[in-house]
């Protein structure tokens, strides 16, 4: 037995001056964190904003919470159970992180003032800026204003959380924290976390999408991903250059990452960011040789 | 663990006046506990007194780059607060503050000597002679030169008419200088 | 001299209301410059009601005070939320509305004195001003956070038309009444409300297209445009004359009516390109 899907995209299309962002996509999402690689005008954002509904595909059918938003109540009634953050958000000037966050909580219909209130701090506090309320955004620093921007999306406890870039900027002892907050989430909610980082996906998510020039090029368990990996990562003395890439670690040796290892290699246990590598490069190169 | 514990009050009012919350936070846990009792002992209405306490650092929040910098935050905290008050009272019979009245006639207006150094202190020669007014001047001493009211707001505190207030006030000085300038034992 | 200390038992009766009343008061210099004193008092005084005391202040801390304009919006009946998202739009903000009397007060007193080329100004800027207070309302190039604003329940709709609303309340008075600054008017000191009004209609219902932002520069061009040339021919309240004002009047009723049809383009999937 399934469980329902909260995101159901069938056979979606968006075009921009003739060329598909998203080209025919069928995916499906149901509660836990779902991770979106690929690289830069793969498409990650375009899909975001339209399961964030701010954003009509050309083709194709969105189901979100079970139900196709066509009409204006179908639409509040998603978009009251959805948070979103999108990958670059700006702040208008003159509020502080307390009055912004409350702002967006106004929109998202939180009407009685002690109430939202309350939940502005349960918010703010989540991202660890409790302490901060009263700065100015413009005060802040580029991380801390991405936190703000995480807490608006966070308000309410949404089923749908959508997360475009959500740790850019954000410092190492932040991302921490940050996971942990995503990591709650993902118990109860539907989170789509878009990101270059693979090291979030791995830590974070069980399924992972990869998305290359609007085509799905993989979409399963995280585990079955790094495992396309296995047998193709090694460790040598000296750059390889047969290999796909090759780099010096700290430690002084070179992890290379290609086709299958030169016999009697040093094999080393792949990551999830090898296997990214390897596939969008497999995929390349497949490409290449068709053309 | 509050921030700024090792701060003096006027570092927190700088911290304050650029937004920072927990500074507030840390001058409140100094300073609500003694205004809120000095707060009583003018006004004995508690939801009065909370509400002059609320404004008192709301007004803090909100203009705290006001202060001169010089002498004590807390008597420029008292200084808002007693003002706020008194505009509480305005046309409000809440003001029920003559425990001074009340009390002086159970205890006997005689200091012990740990007393009579609190009020050499705070007052040197002119703590006995205050002793020696009665009651109602010195409320109304209290009132203008100690919480420096006009003659006005006292005769709104302690809910008697200003002229009142002001011939008081005039015969209490009267008397201080009789005493201070004839000395005493 | 000996640095003297309250005792328990003072500071005790002193919170009691027991101490004597000018104990009382030399306390209440001492706690003055005392820090110690101070802190020591604390636990004589119950810290429940204090901390409800501070909840409020924090509360008030955090959230602000509301703008004049948001008071004032509510005590006119607008429900609190309303009045939030009404005064944040960027024209409604105080600095804009500074600017916009200025501007208009520039105008009118140019209308004034300035003979042809100061009505003519008048009349450049009359208009313009709550299009320009609309377009400034609302929309992506406003509102950096306008896509995220866009991924909220809260309808589009009734936001662009509550503000659009409110940048009219808020420009068309000042300029009526500048516009009593210009000499021997009668008839053109209200007659430039209409090229406003229809102008304004337009920029709305054009926004269900176009960015508002776009559609403002347009018709800013164009009117400056026909406010110059019926300027250079002298007669700069030309563009007021009566067959125009017809046209004005049909453009603003054309624009409500698809405005009208076409408001419901806002509440669907992907009102943003």
């Amino acid at each position: 037995m399934t469980a329902a899907r909260t995101v159901s995209l069938t056979g979606v299309t968006k075009r921009y001056r003739g060329t598909p962002a998203l080209d025919s996509v069928d995916l499906a999402f149901g509660p836990g964190i779902t991770g979106l690689l690929g690289p830069n005008g793969a498409g990650k954002t375009t899909f975001l904003r339209i399961v964030a509904t701010v954003l009509a595909p050309d083709a194709g059918e969105v189901r979100l919470l079970g139900r196709i938003p066509d009409t204006p109540d179908r639409l509040a009634e998603v978009r009251r159970r959805l948070g979103y953050l999108p990958q670059e958000m700006g702040f208008p000037r003159g509020f502080t992180a307390f009055g912004f966050v409350d702002y967006m909580a106004v929109l998202k219909e939180w009407t009685a003032r002690a109430p939202r209130h309350d939940e502005v701090r349960r918010v703010l506090s989540l991202v660890d800026l409790g302490d901060l309320t009263t700065k100015r955004i413009s005060a802040l620093s580029g991380g801390q204003r991405r936190r703000v921007a995480l807490a608006q999306a966070l308000l309410g406890e949404p089923e749908l959380l959508l997360l475009d870039e959500p740790t850019t900027g954000v410092d190492p002892e932040q991302r921490v924290t940050l996971r942990q907050v995503l990591s709650r989430a993902g118990e109860r909610s539907t989170v789509l976390l878009s990101t270059h980082q693979t090291e979030d996906v791995a830590a974070l998510c069980d399924r992972v999408v990869v998305l290359d020039a609007g085509r799905v090029r993989f979409d399963g368990p995280v585990v079955d991903l790094v495992a396309t990996a296995a047998g193709r990562v090694w460790l040598a003395d000296a750059p390889d250059r047969a290999a796909r890439a090759s780099w010096r670690t700290g430690s002084g040796r070179h992890r290379n990452v290609g086709e299958a290892a030169p016999s009697g290699a040093e094999l080393a246990e792949p990551t999830l960011e090898d296997a990214y590598l390897l596939l969008l490069g497999d995929r390349a190169r497949t490409t290449a040789v068709a053309a | 663990m509050r921030a700024g514990q090792a701060q003096g009050d006027p570092e927190l009012l700088t911290a304050l006046a650029g937004g920072d919350l927990a500074a507030m936070r840390t001058l409140y846990d100094r300073h609500a506990p003694w205004l809120s009792a000095r707060l009583t002992r003018r006004c004995n209405n508690p939801d009065a007194v909370a509400d002059v306490l609320q404004d008192t650092f709301v007004a803090l929040w909100q203009g705290a780059e006001r202060w001169r910098g010089d002498g004590e935050v807390a008597a420029w905290l008292w200084g808002i607060a007693v003002h706020r008050l008194v505009s509480r009272l305005r046309g409000r019979r809440e003001a029920l503050v003559l425990p001074l009245e009340d009390l002086a006639a159970a205890r006997p207006p005689e200091p012990s000597a740990e007393e009579r150094v609190l009020l050499d202190v705070e007052f040197g020669d002119l703590g006995t002679a205050l002793l020696r007014l009665s009651p109602e001047m010195r409320a109304v001493v209290q009132a203008t030169v100690l919480d420096g009211l006009s003659t006005r707001q006292a005769a709104r505190l302690l809910g008697i008419p200003a002229n009142t207030v002001k011939t008081r006030l005039h015969r209490a000085k009267a008397h201080l200088r009789q005493d201070l300038a004839g000395g005493f034992a | 001299m000996t640095t003297w200390h309250a005792d328990e038992a003072l500071l005790a009766d002193y919170v009691s209301g027991d101490a004597d009343p000018l104990l009382g008061a030399s306390l209440e210099q001492h706690l003055t410059h005392c820090a110690e004193c101070r802190a020591r008092i604390a636990v004589h005084v119950g810290t429940a009601p204090l901390e409800a005391v501070w909840a409020r202040i924090q509360d008030h801390a955090e959230a602000g005070r509301p703008a004049v304009l948001e008071r004032l919006l509510v005590r006119l009946g607008a429900s609190p939320p309303d009045a939030l998202l009404v005064a944040k739009a960027p024209s409604l903000r105080a600095s804009w509305l500074f600017g916009l009397a200025t501007t208009v007060a520039f105008a009118g007193f140019g209308a004034a004195w300035g003979g042809t080329h100061g009505l003519a100004l008048f009349l450049l800027v009359a208009p313009l001003v709550p299009v320009a207070g609309v377009a400034f309302a609302y929309g992506p190039d406003v509102d950096p956070a306008y896509e995220t604003g866009l991924a909220a329940p809260y309808p589009e709709a009734r936001l662009l038309l509550l503000r659009s609303a409110a940048v009219l309340v808020t420009s068309l008075p000042l300029t009526l009444l500048a516009g009593q600054l210009v000499p021997n008017l009668s008839w053109t000191a209200v007659s430039w409300l209409l090229p406003a009004l229809a102008f304004t209609a337009v920029v709305l219902a054009a926004s269900t297209w176009a960015r508002p932002v776009y559609v403002a520069v347009v018709l800013g061009v164009g009117w400056v445009v026909a406010v110059g040339a019926a300027s250079w021919a002298r007669d700069p309240a030309a563009v007021l004359a009566p067959a125009l004002l017809v046209t004005y009047v049909v453009l603003g009723a054309v624009a409500v009516l698809v405005l009208c049809l076409r408001i419901r383009r806002f509440d669907r999937l992907g009102s943003s390109s």
